[in-house]
């Protein structure tokens, strides 16, 4: 008797004709069952299929966990698209968080009233070892500012801006609004494609025209801030060998290196929640190996370090040029916010004429630091000497071979007091 | 119907009922642990109930179908459901992925006749595995949106259509494939996956649907 029909019972006409449950090529005739080589072919080809589909399945949930076709989309980058909406007010705030922060801390908050908005530092936000002397915290703070003053005339207001009004209190600059005339300029409209491009710089000089055009940007608004170009290929380099030499003793400072590592997000989540820090995108890698980087398992610490040491000798050489915003004290808050302000007036520029600029701050991290520590600080001297004394921030420029990527970034009602 | 058959119709309906439940609790508790924290609650809740929907539509074809193929898609639309949700809805999804186990191990005792499940994954196999390729090609599509996630969504229905068709017209089958296939991982190239589901799509395919006819007469029928 034919076990199936034991078990199923009496068939009826609905159900299908009983299957041979032998795989194909098996054979009974002592009671044992060979397999031949077609079937044993035809096993191994499914097995390994199956097991390729399942592999592909599980790339495919990494990536679709990871956000690989949803880049640049979600709460973290809706400020990128919604920064002109709301009131006037509100919409000044909206351009104020796109601006360029170190690490994307975002160290804001803003105080929306009648006739002014108050900015206000977040110390929450401040990067510790990273930044010792919270230098780059007030610069974020003088970039954010900038925004807000460019998204007032934008606006029709004729912004009125005060520095420190509370001498060392939280609240860094006021900005008074009046009615004045609409200034609507290429740097407003740059703002919402403003990003830093950590990608290696094509070999082609910026003409010099462009580098004349931003030192045009240099004002009495942001006095005594200035702009010191290196152009020259010996000073590129001698620059570009002192930040990998700063580099290098920012890996080897455990706390200054725990302290950046704190600000990268590699879990798409994480980036969404936060809505904050450095994340794969904003690297500068071409689009396949990004999307294996989201990929691959979350990368280390002694990974990110040497990632960032090789990244920098790439982008130390890539660059068609250097430039640093020098101030007379660069310990003062106000130098350091109106230092802010200047480079993000470059930064924006450069958005507005395709212009790749990121932000080198490595040097002066390392002067930081070794002051906090209590030490010579032995990268003083060596940058001194290329751009004078002063040096608040460095940048570099160039035509990237990778567009720059939006970043997270906390929207309007995130950052209101 | 044996008292079997009702135990796996009854276990996967109240599975289906607790992964309902449990989008419903995600929507309405929202970012919350049990739930897995996750940034989306409610959308991440919808697709939850989504799937308790799906885990109550297999245990229904199950309890309505003896074709093998069909119990066997069943049995493996309740396995990825029980998986699937833990992702989207956390511990709350524990009663109804445990229910869904139970109702695919139920449904797999029941199944008759002994070896016919085994036929079917000889004549199916290479159609269930382009479905869950044209699965991702869904899924990619859905998340990429616009023109290039129509591609994708276009791209999946056009490789079930390439199956449905492959018994009448293989060479058709086999271009409406390769059309559907190509356009979306050539314009998602970068993403890594498309790419490779792509030539795994091919690979497998192209030879299960050019040989339609043989499969037809080898098996005696479509099974």
């Amino acid at each position: 008797m034919n076990p199936s029909q034991s078990l199923a019972g009496p068939r009826s006409s609905s159900q299908p004709a009983p299957v041979d449950a032998r795989p194909h090529g098996a054979t009974t005739g002592s009671g044992e069952s060979t397999l031949s080589r077609r079937s044993l072919l035809r096993r191994l080809g499914i097995g390994a299929s199956v097991a390729f589909v399942a592999t592909d399945a599980a790339i495919a949930y990494r990536a679709y966990d990871q956000g690989v076709l949803a880049e640049e989309r979600g709460p973290a980058f809706d400020a990128w698209t919604a920064w002109r909406a709301g009131s006037d007010t509100l919409s000044m705030v909206g351009a104020a968080v796109l601006a360029a922060s170190a690490h994307n801390t975002q160290p804001w908050r803003f105080a929306v009233l009648d006739d002014r908005i108050d900015l206000y530092a977040d110390l929450s936000r401040a990067t510790g070892a990273n930044d010792s002397l919270n230098r780059e915290f007030d610069v974020s703070l003088g970039c954010a500012l900038e925004n807000l003053v460019l998204a007032a005339g934008a606006r029709g207001r004729l912004p009125e801006v005060e520095l420190v009004p509370d001498g060392r209190g939280d609240r860094v600059a006021s900005m008074h609004l009046r009615q004045g005339a609409v200034v609507n300029g290429p740097l407003y409209q740059a703002i919402g494609s403003r990003h830093s491009n950590r990608s290696e710089y094509r070999s082609d000089p910026v003409p010099s025209g462009n580098l004349a055009a931003m030192a045009d940007l240099v004002d009495d608004s942001v006095a005594p801030a200035r702009l010191v170009w290196l152009t020259d290929s010996r000073d590129r380099r001698r620059f570009a060998d002192l930040l990998v030499e700063a580099t290098r003793a920012h890996v080897a400072d455990d706390e200054q290196s725990k302290a950046s590592f704190a600000w990268w997000r590699s879990d798409w989540d994480d980036i969404q929640r936060h809505k904050d820090g450095l994340t794969i995108d904003g690297v500068g890698l071409r689009p396949l190996v990004r999307t294996l980087g989201k990929l691959l398992p979350a990368t280390s610490r002694d990974s990110a370090d040497h990632t960032f040491i090789d990244r920098t000798v790439l982008q130390g050489r890539s660059a068609a040029a250097f430039g640093a915003i020098v101030v007379d004290d660069p310990a003062a808050r106000e130098e350091r916010l109106a230092g802010g302000r200047l480079a993000q007036r470059l930064h924006l520029w450069c958005a507005a004429h395709q212009l790749g600029f990121q932000y080198m701050n490595q040097i002066t991290e390392r002067i930081d630091r070794d002051h906090q520590l209590g030490r010579g600080a032995r990268f003083e001297a060596p940058l001194a000497d290329l751009v004078g004394d002063g040096a608040l921030v460095a940048f570099r420029v160039g035509i990237p071979t990778v567009a720059g990527m939006r970043s997270p970034r906390r929207p309007t009602a995130e950052v209101l007091r | 119907m044996s008292r079997k058959d009702n135990a796996s119709r009854r276990v996967g309906l109240a599975a289906a009922m607790l992964g309902v439940v449990a989008g419903v609790a995600e929507i309405v508790a929202g970012t919350v642990a049990w739930a897995g924290n996750k940034n989306d609650p409610t959308t991440l809740g919808w697709v939850t109930i989504g799937l308790g929907l799906l885990v109550g539509s297999a245990t229904l074809v199950a309890d309505r179908t003896l074709r093998p193929s069909a119990q066997l898609g069943s049995v493996a639309t309740l396995l990825l459901c029980a998986v699937l949700g833990l992702t989207t809805a956390g511990l709350a999804w524990i009663p109804a992925a445990a229910g869904a186990t139970a109702a695919s191990a139920l449904i797999t005792r029941q199944a008759r006749p002994a070896g016919a499940w085994q036929a079917a994954i000889r004549t199916q196999w290479a159609s269930a595995l382009v479905v869950v390729l044209a699965l991702i090609y869904l899924a990619f599509g859905v998340v990429a949106r616009d023109l290039v996630g129509l591609l994708g969504i276009s791209g999946a229905g056009l490789v079930f259509a390439a199956l449905a068709m492959r018994y009448r017209s293989p060479r058709a089958a086999a271009v409406a494939l390769v059309v559907a296939a190509v356009p979306f991982a050539a314009a998602t190239a970068w993403t890594v996956v498309t790419p490779l589901t792509v030539v795994l799509m091919l690979a497998i395919g192209l030879p299960h649907v050019l040989g339609g006819r043989a499969a037809i007469s080898s098996a005696g029928g479509t099974l």
